[in-house]
């Protein structure tokens, strides 16, 4: 089967427009959201102890199965982990076809990858006060000292589910289903007034 | 709003768990013959004490994953969480599970294969 | 200013307060302008130009004036703002002023001078306890047409904005901490500095505009040898300089609910002139501690006797922070009533500020004191074991009576004599705020030494320090606090260390109040003045003495009956005086009578704080498909299904929905339709144990279908009821695609995945949801293949290369796709999936390619006339958990094979089987015109007498223009024996009932023909 990245195709948002509100005085920082599309990812179900299964991810991703609550995120390929048996890897354009093929053929015992890669968008969030804007619509421990870069939870932004991933101190990824991510992008933005906000499309 | 401990993710807000309410039900497996009535007991019956309560919980907006806890309804306090599949360790979970009506019902005996030696279900 | 300023108020002192004399403000007050400054509150402005009237009671229409300087105001209820912007309830002692505030008096018509109301204080003796439940019983329509709207005028307390638009913005922000300390009075102050110095994250917050509690309304105590005041200032600034603290003025902590979650309501730009637009008026923040420090100190309790309740007539305290806090003087000629030492204070500060104490009435017998003693020195007259029996004056207190008493009975034991007095300083003792620790689920316990409630144990990780914790004394209450800061950085974690309690030097005194809970009067029984026990409900001393009267004697009821503490400050002041009387009353102790809940909130909270930004557009998802923005261009009209936004129908040319939604029919059975399906559930099953899994969860056999064929299935729940359909197509050898209703999709992954965790988890299977990774787009109809086949499809797409109930990978237009031949027409009919991204694309191709063949876009409301027409059910419409597969006359899905499967052995129960069953039928009318409505009911004879016996209902009902009939299903009971049958449905609103027959649920191409097109 011919993979999905063949032509570029809409994304998860492309459907919404640029939305800006100014930086207002004495605002904490300004707060960028962008659109990073076309990521191929990979929905892995696999038991954690699987060892030649996580030698084979380690070859393909550069990152060994990372523990609860944690993405390994160094490098063109980030791992996620989702639950106990349950991993995202997020990958390149056109890459998923090849590391699902790599791994399907490999004769793991009881592991499955599904493509995923249109049934997610995917959102970066940038700012100083990128903590206290996401914690306006989600009820996790955003502190810097507590999700520190590297964690990676899925929870509840507003009335949507995602995957929140923190990148460093002020920079997030916000994964959510694509036919949330209209929803989430007016809800980040509109959380963002306080501080000013840009959100470029891709 | 209850603070509950997913085995997995860690601490989080009762808005991201569904509740499956009674833990340990087993299903009678349909090879056993048993009447409407007692099926019922597996079908119908829940208990709803005052007090430990033997429980199933899904951290639905989470890992997916489902769990069993005890908690006291009386308090909230979550006394003890535990594997699903598994049986609870701390005594007054223990207690709940070991006095609970069920345990002598005709359709948690049925729900052990007729022929074979072994069932598992993790509900039991 | 540009504008002229008004003169300043000429009860303000000259120098001395918290206020900024540099920045005069200007506000109005019922229409007149007045001055104040910044840093006032509304109500230390209003007494500064010696406004004391500002309110009238809720039941009474009495006049009310400024009781406290705090949150605990009962009276001051103002509304503030205007237009959108009008906030009604607002308390003029929180109220912080600046220029150009507005406000108004509340339950007052037409002035707040003559109020026609008031004439209900005439008829006082008509509104005792239990008024409204004794007047207003019956008869019903009564109540509704005529009591209700009086009542509704009546009282109430404040308006909502007259547009019902807020133009505020409110938000809500979530933080976890691992000590809360609520309230930032000295006690605050001291917790903080214990659990900030061992690294915890620390928030404390208060609900003034600034910190320091009780001790910024106190001159005359020091601490470590400087002025309180200065030491405050100096722990504040260490505090602020800390990273791991967070503090929050303008705070107040108004729910605390179970695992230490607790409710903040802060007002962020209440306080200013102009509100920014970037900024929420207020911010409710949901916080989660380890660890919770009640530091909020006491509340000072009203005496109570006659005309208690008359502008004037003010808490000792209170008294203190207006000279203290705002340099207002409250009055000029005052009489201090007091049960303990504290009021002294206020004695001794009214008169360095030459105010006249014209007397202090104590109700002991023998008070001595430092403080005492002082007041005496100062020629101050102290009436000791006396009491005031009465307040005169008609809009402000104006003279007192007084006698001696017996101090243990209350009897009126000397001859009354009266003083004038515009000021009276009451202090009936002190209650510590246990609010929030009770509505957490904390004991109290009765400390008869001090006479209060205070708290004993905790349910939550609390600690209650200070004041709070019944320790009055400023010292010990230090000490408690440091130690009790320490004890909750150590409970959630940290090593802590108490920090040293400073020296302290305050006057020694008995906080301990007179214990007199019964009202001094020398009145002819049953005509004593009003003395209110709760202000704001307008309940005295009377009404709760003729509750017991009345039988009334759980405090939970005596409560309810006389409304005491049921009003929006939830009897901060009122409840330990209320208990009081009913000790008295019942002649029992007060620990046995007991004491009622506290209760959310704390206290009032604004409606657009808790609902925060989930307003308008962010009050709920909308989930859209790829395709959404050409349907938009097309001129869907939308419906709901779940959270989707699903085409509707496609009106053309000012079509009817009726019209446009025939023709859509029409042209999928003539020529072809497409369908935007990509909101149907989509499941990957993968393992070894997937084919076995489908077994169990479908009442047919899934493991037995070859790789590459689709098969239609149905879920029972365990008790035998449908819970869901769809097809499930075999990809691979381990490899299952499941469809599922479009509402139903994520119940049933979850119901999947319970199943798989907790019932079978030796099954090897792993599901995950592909719903948004596929946009589905149907192509229905006679001429569907021809247009894949213009399209280019790499498949052959005949009869024999392609079956109906298959499934093929192939490239449409370059695009690579997953066609599945399945059908919910009954025509020829692909449904083809694509990676969601070329899903739009693909759509387009399809609608270009299909123009020769008369491709239209049909919406979800053709798609029911078409399936409907064929019989086809829709779970949740023909079903509602109370059907099971053999009503609907789908017993041949039902494996007789399988050992097992969900619902296997809940079918077996004979009733199951039972003829008389709501069993699915089709029905057709008489007048193929006649559309009867979804729900209706059927009956055997129209003209049988109420109630009549009914058959069952309607589950759809359309009109098909195909047929040129009205095509329905329904259940009715015994159905499928009735065939043939006529039935009828009776109308409301005097409509003739519809007669129709009973026929089989397949009006359309009964044998199937046209599915191979
Ligand atoms: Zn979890």
């Amino acid at each position: 089967m011919v993979s999905s990245a063949v032509l570029p195709g809409r994304s998860a948002l492309s459907q919404v427009a640029a939305i800006q509100h100014p930086v207002p005085k004495g605002s904490a920082g300004k707060i960028t959201i962008k659109e990073a599309p076309f990521h191929d990812l990979i929905n892995l179900r696999c038991q954690p102890d699987n060892k030649m299964a996580n030698a084979l991810i380690k070859k393909l991703t550069s990152h060994s199965l990372p523990s609860a609550n944690q993405a390994a995120q160094a490098g063109d390929r980030a791992v996620i982990w989702l639950g106990p048996d349950e991993w995202l890897i997020m990958a390149e354009a056109g890459a998923a076809n090849t590391i699902m093929a790599n791994i399907e053929t490999a004769n793991l015992g009881h592991v499955a990858t599904t493509e995923v890669s249109n049934a997610y968008g995917i959102l970066t969030v940038n700012g100083k006060p990128s903590r206290q804007m996401l914690a306006k619509h989600c009820a996790i421990d955003l502190d810097a000292g507590v999700f520190t870069s590297g964690t990676a939870v899925q929870t509840i932004m507003g009335h949507a589910g995602i995957i929140l991933i923190a990148t460093d101190e002020n920079s997030f990824t916000v994964i959510g289903r694509s036919s949330f991510m209209p929803y989430l992008v007016a809800l980040l933005t509109d959380a963002s007034i306080e501080y000013g906000v840009e959100y470029r499309p891709a | 709003m209850l603070l509950i401990d997913c085995p997995h993710c860690g601490a989080r807000d009762e808005t991201e768990f569904a509740c499956g309410g009674e833990a340990h039900i087993a299903r009678p497996l349909a090879e056993n013959t048993i009447s409407d009535a007692e099926f019922a007991e597996y079908l119908f019956w829940r208990d709803n004490p005052k007090g430990v309560f033997l429980e199933r919980w899904c951290h639905t907006a989470g890992c997916r994953r489902w769990f069993n806890a005890a908690r006291d309804t009386v308090t909230h306090e979550f006394i003890e969480i535990y594997a699903m599949g598994s049986l609870p360790k701390s005594k007054a979970a223990k207690d709940a599970y070991a006095s609970a009506w069920r345990r002598q019902t005709a359709s948690e005996k049925a729900a052990k294969p007729a022929q074979k030696t072994s069932g598992k279900g993790a509900k039991s | 200013m540009n504008i002229k300023s008004p003169k300043q108020g000429q009860m303000r002192l000259s120098d001395g307060g918290r206020i900024n004399r540099k920045n005069p403000v200007s506000f109005r007050f019922d229409g007149k302008t007045f001055a104040g400054f910044e840093g006032d509150t509304l109500a230390s402005a209003l007494l500064a130009n010696g406004v004391h009237l500002v309110g009238r009671s809720f039941k009474y229409h009495r006049p009310r004036g400024i009781l406290t300087a705090g949150y605990d105001e009962p009276n001051a209820l103002v509304e503030i703002g205007q237009g959108n912007q009008q906030a009604p309830n607002i308390r003029a002692t929180e109220a912080m002023l600046y220029d150009g505030l507005t406000a108004k008096s509340q339950n007052r018509w037409p002035t707040l001078g003559f109020d026609i109301g008031a004439v209900n204080s005439l008829l006082g003796r008509f509104f005792p306890a239990g008024f409204y439940y004794k007047t207003f019983m019956f008869p019903a329509v009564f109540w509704k047409n005529i009591y209700e709207p009086i009542i509704r005028k009546a009282a109430g307390l404040g308006r909502a904005a007259k547009d019902h638009h807020d133009a505020d913005r409110y938000e809500k922000t979530h933080r976890h901490t691992d000590v809360l300390i609520v309230g930032g009075g000295v006690s605050g102050l001291m917790a903080a500095l214990s659990a900030a110095g061992s690294g915890a994250r620390v928030m404390l917050v208060d609900d003034a505009n600034e910190l320091g509690g009780w001790m910024l309304s106190e001159n005359n105590t020091t601490i470590d040898g400087k002025p309180a005041l200065n030491w405050i200032k100096q722990t504040v600034k260490a505090l602020e300089a800390m990273s791991n603290v967070t503090i929050l003025t303008r705070t107040q902590c108004f729910g605390y609910m179970d695992h230490n979650f607790l409710t903040l309501a802060e007002k962020v730009t209440d306080h200013l002139p102009q509100r920014p637009d970037h900024l929420p008026r207020q911010r409710m923040w949901k916080i989660r501690a380890k660890h919770v420090v009640l530091a909020q100190g006491n509340h000072e309790r009203p005496l109570i006797f006659g005309g208690n309740d008359k502008p004037g007539v003010m808490m000792a305290g209170a008294v203190r922070s207006y000279i203290n806090c705002y340099a207002v003087l409250p009055g000029r000629r005052a009489v201090i009533y007091t049960n303990n030492d504290d009021a002294y204070k206020t004695a001794l500060l009214l008169d360095d500020v030459g105010v006249k104490v014209a007397a202090i009435v104590d109700q002991r017998p023998t008070p001595s004191s430092v403080l005492v003693s002082q007041a005496m020195a100062r020629g101050m007259v102290v009436h000791t074991g006396h009491a005031v029996l009465d307040a005169n004056g008609t809009r402000h207190v104006g003279t007192l009576k007084i006698a001696a008493i017996n101090p243990k009975t209350g009897d009126v034991t000397g001859q009354p004599f009266y003083i004038d007095a515009d000021l009276v300083a009451m202090s009936g003792g002190f209650t510590p705020v246990v609010n929030l620790h009770s509505q957490a689920r904390g004991k109290i316990t009765w400390d008869d030494e001090q006479v209060c409630f205070r708290p004993s144990d905790y349910h939550e990780a609390a600690i209650c320090v200070g004041a709070c914790n019944g320790v009055f004394d400023l010292k010990g209450a230090m000490t408690d606090a440091a130690v009790g800061g320490a004890m909750a950085a150590m409970a959630a974690g940290f090593t802590a260390e108490a920090v040293m309690t400073p020296a302290v030097d305050e006057p020694s005194m008995v906080m301990r109040p007179h214990v007199l809970w019964k009202m001094p009067s020398d009145a002819v029984k049953g005509q004593e003045p009003k003395a209110f026990v709760d202000f704001q409900n307008d309940v005295t001393a009377s009404d709760i003495k003729l509750a017991v009267r009345e039988g009334y004697h759980s405090v939970e009821h005596v409560k309810r009956y006389t409304t005491n503490g049921m009003a929006t400050d939830q009897g901060k002041l009122s409840n330990i005086n209320a208990l009081g009387i009913l000790s008295d009353q019942l002649g029992k102790p007060i620990p046995e009578v007991g004491t009622t809940t506290f209760r959310y909130p704390y206290t009032p909270t604004t409606f657009g704080a808790i609902a925060g930004r989930d307003i308008k557009e962010l009050f709920d998802t909308e989930r859209l498909t790829r395709m959404d923005a050409w349907h938009r261009q097309h001129g869907a009209e939308f419906e709901h299904v779940g959270q989707w936004m699903r085409a509707w129908y496609y009106p053309i040319d000012g079509e009817t929905m009726e019209e446009a939604v025939n023709r859509e029919v029409k042209k999928t059975r003539t020529h072809a339709g497409i369908l935007d399906a990509s909101t149907l559930g989509k499941i990957d099953f993968r393992g070894k144990d997937a084919g076995e899994f489908l077994d169990r969860l479908y009442t047919n056999m899934f493991s037995t279908l070859k790789i590459g064929r689709c098969r239609y299935g149905l879920m029972l729940k365990d008790d035998g009821m449908v819970m869901d359909d769809g097809v499930t197509t075999r990809l691979g050898e381990n490899h299952y695609h499941m469809t599922t209703t479009t509402g139903g999709a994520a119940n049933v992954l979850s119901w999947m995945e319970e199943w798989l965790q907790t019932e079978w988890p030796e099954l090897d299977v792993y599901l995950t949801s592909v719903t948004e990774e596929w946009s589905v787009t149907t192509v229905s109809g006679p001429n569907a293949r021809k247009i894949l086949e213009a399209l280019g499809c790499s498949v052959s797409l005949t009869d024999d290369a392609f079956p109906f109930m298959s499934y093929q990978d192939a490239n449409l237009a370059g695009l690579p796709v997953r066609i599945f031949r399945i059908s919910f027409t009954g025509e020829l009919s692909f449904e083809i999936n694509i990676k969601a991204r070329h899903g739009l694309a693909l759509w387009q191709h399809l609608m270009k390619a299909g123009e020769p063949f008369g491709l239209t876009p049909y919406g979800t409301e053709a798609m029911h006339v078409l399936r409907a027409e064929k019989g086809f059910i829709i779970v949740g419409q023909e079903t509602d958990g109370s059907v099971n597969p053999h009503d609907l006359g789908m017993s041949w899905i039902v494996s007789k094979k399988k050992s097992d499967f969900i619902g296997k052995r809940a079918l077996e129960r004979k009733s199951m089987a039972l003829n008389n069953r709501k069993q699915l039928v089709g029905i057709k009318t008489e007048d193929p015109k006649a559309i009867i409505p979804e729900g209706a009911h059927a009956v055997l004879d129209p003209h049988q007498s109420y109630p009549m016996e009914m058959l069952g209902q309607v589950t759809s009902s359309y009109y098909s223009p195909v047929l040129g009939h009205s095509v329905a299903m329904a259940l009715l009971k015994g159905g499928h024996a009735m065939k043939g049958q006529t039935v009828w449905f009776p109308m409301i609103n005097g409509k003739k009932p519809i007669k129709a027959v009973i026929t089989d649920t397949v009006f359309y191409d009964p044998k199937g023909d046209r599915i191979n097109g």
